[in-house]
């Protein structure tokens, strides 16, 4: 008894202040459901060319007048949610829940769940946000501290998305710092974001709750027919008879729907594209005295992205497979029974540590297989020292067009025994899973292949893919945009998302972080668009300097211009000009 | 059995009175059994300063004047429709009404910027510069007994203090929640009353003289910005059928260089001839 009393008061006596943490843990609806506000966001969605009250820069104006409402028919973007940036503004019911770690029984996290796909988990319990390789969601990663009364939460890692239903754009750079705040019966939700590429300054926009009147919210997506409601999880329906990897889209100047919406509103179009201006005040009196006094949307001043993490580290992707960072391209190494297949190796001065790393996830299973997506340095560099295990040298595989160029680019690994190949691909069953290496022709070069761990659902695009700058190819080697644009149409011909567009097939890019079978189809959709671009320029008899001034990857060098590297925006739209020209 | 009772009543005594001192903690400012002290003394949150709406929201309704009878988002029940339906700027004009939507109950959701400074301890002043209003928060009674209808009404303020958990070891010290460390991060809660007819929204969406606001006012940052947050709940069962809520947002100015008072106006609604579109 008397030691029960003792730790009764020790336990209260060792309380800590507890910060005002305030409970808002229940169903919260908007006031009158939909809210009192901007009710075009919670009802039929507001219409195309209303940009206003909103800090666009150039590049963010750019990507909203591009914007079509056919775009969510594509098969990879139907099932996309409400992203972060927008979800609290949409039609939406709120559920907050306290989730509790199961071993240690304390609480380690708020759930955010709701309407139209919110399935947030902001982490309260001090862990770290992810590394900059790791993968991005529609919800974004979000951790959580108290300041005062009100719960503030920081999100990264979130995928394109969008400020309004009308292709208003967030990048996959954009941040957000939300206030939760309770007053009386009352829940605000003070949401800010940031977006380096998309706006000229931070966006704010506060949403407010009340208690759910509805007992037990349906949160799930309806949906009923005759004989009752039935199991419904979103995949992608052939919603129109567009053929595979159209991208839809309008062209500068041809988005009539803008007009549409001045007629409608009254409002001048140069005051539709004024982007951060027509937030403030001031803007009222530049509405009434025209003239000189009209604004633009700030110029797209993009700060460099940061860097990723120096060194050669991994990560676990799924199933047999990882990826490890830093030593030049990415690599991909799949670990099994039978030993290690590597895709890829680096570049010759990191292959030291590659092979370190390796050892350190494997162990002392041996490499078997060194496939070679394409024969550039930061890619084959290593093959020589990581092919080269003591007993058995691994067998090297590749398009028969890798053997030729590293021939030809009299590169070490050129010396190599290699078995090629020069179908479409080439199978092989390894550590129980099979293994496709599917060639790509003419994309990045003439000899890349992509690689699909069948099993464990990953798929290495090699050059294909770099998320740290425009796609890149060279004529000379064989490369061409549409053979890129082809070789990611592949890649989603084999990539299926879990649950909301997101998830599943995991890709393992040349350069950069994890992608998705979303984050493919923005890539695909980016260079598509660029593409019929500088293709209605050469149209219109553009030189490719007026193409050049014309900008068409402006809504896009934000994210993937990789400056003070070789391949700047205007090498990739050169390339794009020359690789066009060339075909026709 | 003797054992347990006594167990179970020594588990009740710790809970009834650590209930007890909670509700204390929570019931009792910093400071508890000092002297009062002013409303500014006690500040929860600092809300003096420039501040520049950002009209991110509602920006139809807001930032132009919205077509006659538009009330999109609006809960306004029939008779409300009827008078917003019978809206006339020049009339207000005429009948020294100009300042209809510049009333409590409509300011905040204006395109202005505001002035809040300390009218004295215990009266908060807001003064805007688009309509030259001026508001006073005043914390405690009023002092007026059967104040005048106006368009800024009477309001009366309290500091809403951070709700907190306890402190088991202060109070059994006697004392109360030590004050946590940082700047204050409580708000403010306002309700007003005594308020003039006014407008909602510029293009004479209504609420009555019988119109009570309530409004919390609270500061936020992000990204190397400070912000205001307004919540705002107009109750007036005379034209609407719920209450109406609203959150507004306004972002500090570093002085008085944008600072432009003008007087009440309404725009007319944008009609544009062809070449300016």
């Amino acid at each position: 008894m008397k030691r029960l009393e003792l730790l009764t008061i020790a336990l209260l006596g060792s309380v800590s202040p507890v910060h005002a943490q305030v409970d808002f843990t229940g169903a919260w609806d908007h006031p009158g459901i939909f809210g009192h506000e901007d009710f075009n966001d919670r009802g039929q969605g507001p219409e195309i060319g209303d940009y206003l009250g909103l800090p666009l820069n150039e590049a963010g104006m750019r990507k909203a007048e591009s914007y079509s409402g056919s775009w969510l028919s594509v098969p990879e973007h139907q099932c996309t949610p409400h992203p972060a940036a927008y979800q609290m503004w949409g039609p939406n019911t709120l559920v907050v829940t306290s989730q509790f770690d199961s071993v240690r029984r304390v609480a380690e996290a708020i759930r955010l769940d709701g309407t139209f796909g919110l399935d947030r988990i902001v982490w309260t319990d001090g862990r770290p946000h992810p590394p900059a390789e790791a993968l991005h969601t529609f919800q974004g990663f979000s951790t959580g501290r108290w300041e005062g009364d009100s719960l503030v939460v920081e999100t990264t890692h979130m995928k394109a998305g969008w400020l309004r239903r009308n292709g208003t754009p967030t990048s996959e750079r954009a941040r957000m710092i939300e206030h939760y705040t309770r007053f009386d019966d009352y829940l605000l939700v003070t949401t800010i974001v940031d977006d380096p590429v998309y706006f000229s300054e931070p966006f704010i926009r506060t949403t407010e709750y009340l208690p759910a009147r509805r007992p037990d919210p349906v949160l799930g997506d309806p949906f009923t027919r005759n004989d009752g409601p039935i199991f419904y999880k979103c995949f992608p329906a052939e919603e129109t008879s567009a053929g595979a990897g159209y991208v839809p889209h309008y062209l500068p100047g041809e988005n009539t729907l803008l007009d549409e919406f001045a007629d409608k509103y009254a409002v001048p179009r140069w005051a539709m594209a004024a982007g951060g201006a027509t937030m403030y005040p001031d803007f009222a009196e530049r509405l009434e005295s025209v003239g000189n006094r009209r604004v633009s949307a700030d110029e797209a001043q993009v700060p460099a992205r940061e860097p990723m993490a120096s060194g050669i580290r991994s990560m676990h992707i799924k199933g047999n497979v990882w990826a490890i960072f830093g030593a030049g391209g990415n690599v991909t190494v799949q670990i099994g029974e039978e030993g290690v297949l590597v895709v890829d190796t680096g570049s010759g001065e990191s292959a030291p540590g590659l092979h370190d790393e390796i050892r350190r996830l494997a162990g002392n299973r041996p490499v078997r297989y060194v496939l070679t997506t394409h024969f550039h340095a930061d890619h084959a560099g290593g093959n020589v020292v990581i092919a080269n295990e003591p007993q058995q040298r691994a067998a090297i595989i590749a398009h028969e067009n890798v053997g030729l160029q590293l021939i030809e680019a009299e590169a070490p690994a050129g010396n190599l025994i290699m078995d090629t190949f020069y179908g479409a691909s080439k199978a092989i069953y390894f550590n129980g899973e099979a293994i496709e290496i599917i060639h790509v022709p003419s994309a990045h070069t003439d000899g890349d292949s992509i690689v699909f761990f069948r099993g464990s659902d990953v798929v290495s695009a090699g050059g294909v893919i770099s998320t740290t700058s425009f796609p890149s190819f060279e004529i000379d080697e064989g490369g061409s945009v549409n053979g890129l644009i082809a070789a990611l149409n592949r890649i989603l011909d084999i990539t299926v998302a879990n649950e909301r567009g997101q998830g599943g097939t995991i890709v393992v890019p040349g350069h950069g972080r994890l992608y998705d079978e979303t984050d493919v189809a923005e890539y695909r959709d980016m260079l598509t668009i660029i593409r019929d671009r500088v293709q209605a320029s050469i149209d219109a008899g553009d030189s490719l300097r007026a193409t050049l001034q014309s900008q068409p990857a402006l809504d896009y060098s934000g994210i993937y211009d990789a400056s003070g590297e070789s391949w700047t925006t205007s090498a990739f739209i050169e390339a794009i000009y020359r690789s066009l020209d060339d075909a026709r | 059995m003797q054992r347990r009772f006594r167990t179970i009543s020594f588990a009740a005594t710790v809970a009834v009175i650590t209930a007890a001192m909670s509700v204390l903690a929570v019931a009792q400012p910093p400071g508890f059994g000092a002297p009062q002290r002013s409303a500014r003394e006690s500040a929860q949150a600092d809300l003096t300063g420039y501040w520049v709406a950002l009209v991110t929201e509602d920006w139809l309704w807001r930032m132009i004047t919205a077509p006659p009878g538009d009330a999109t988002s609006v809960p306004l029940n029939p008779q409300g429709q009827a008078v917003a339906a019978q809206w006339n700027p020049n009339r207000d004009a005429a009948n020294d009404a100009a300042c209809r939507p510049f009333g409590a109950a409509g300011l905040m959701r204006m395109p202005l910027r505001l002035h809040i400074t300390w009218a004295d301890d215990d009266t908060l002043r807001i003064d805007t510069d688009a309509g030259q209003q001026t508001r006073l928060l005043r914390f405690g009674a009023t002092g007026e007994a059967t104040p005048q209808h106006s368009w800024q009404g009477v309001t009366t303020a309290q500091w809403t203090t951070p709700v907190g958990g306890f402190d088991l070891k202060a109070l059994m010290r006697g004392r109360g929640a030590e004050p946590p460390t940082g700047p204050p991060m409580g708000s403010l809660k306002a309700v007003t009353t005594n308020l003039r007819a006014g407008y909602l929204r510029k293009n004479g969406i209504p609420y009555s003289e019988n119109a009570e606001l309530t409004e919390y006012f609270s500061r936020v940052s992000g990204f190397g910005n400070d912000y205001l947050t307004v919540l705002s709940i107009v109750h007036d069962p005379m034209y609407l059928n719920q209450d109406f809520v609203t959150s507004s947002h306004f972002k500090r100015e570093p002085d008085d260089t944008r600072w432009r008072p003008s007087p009440c106006r309404t725009a007319p609604p944008l009609a544009l001839a062809e070449d300016e579109r």
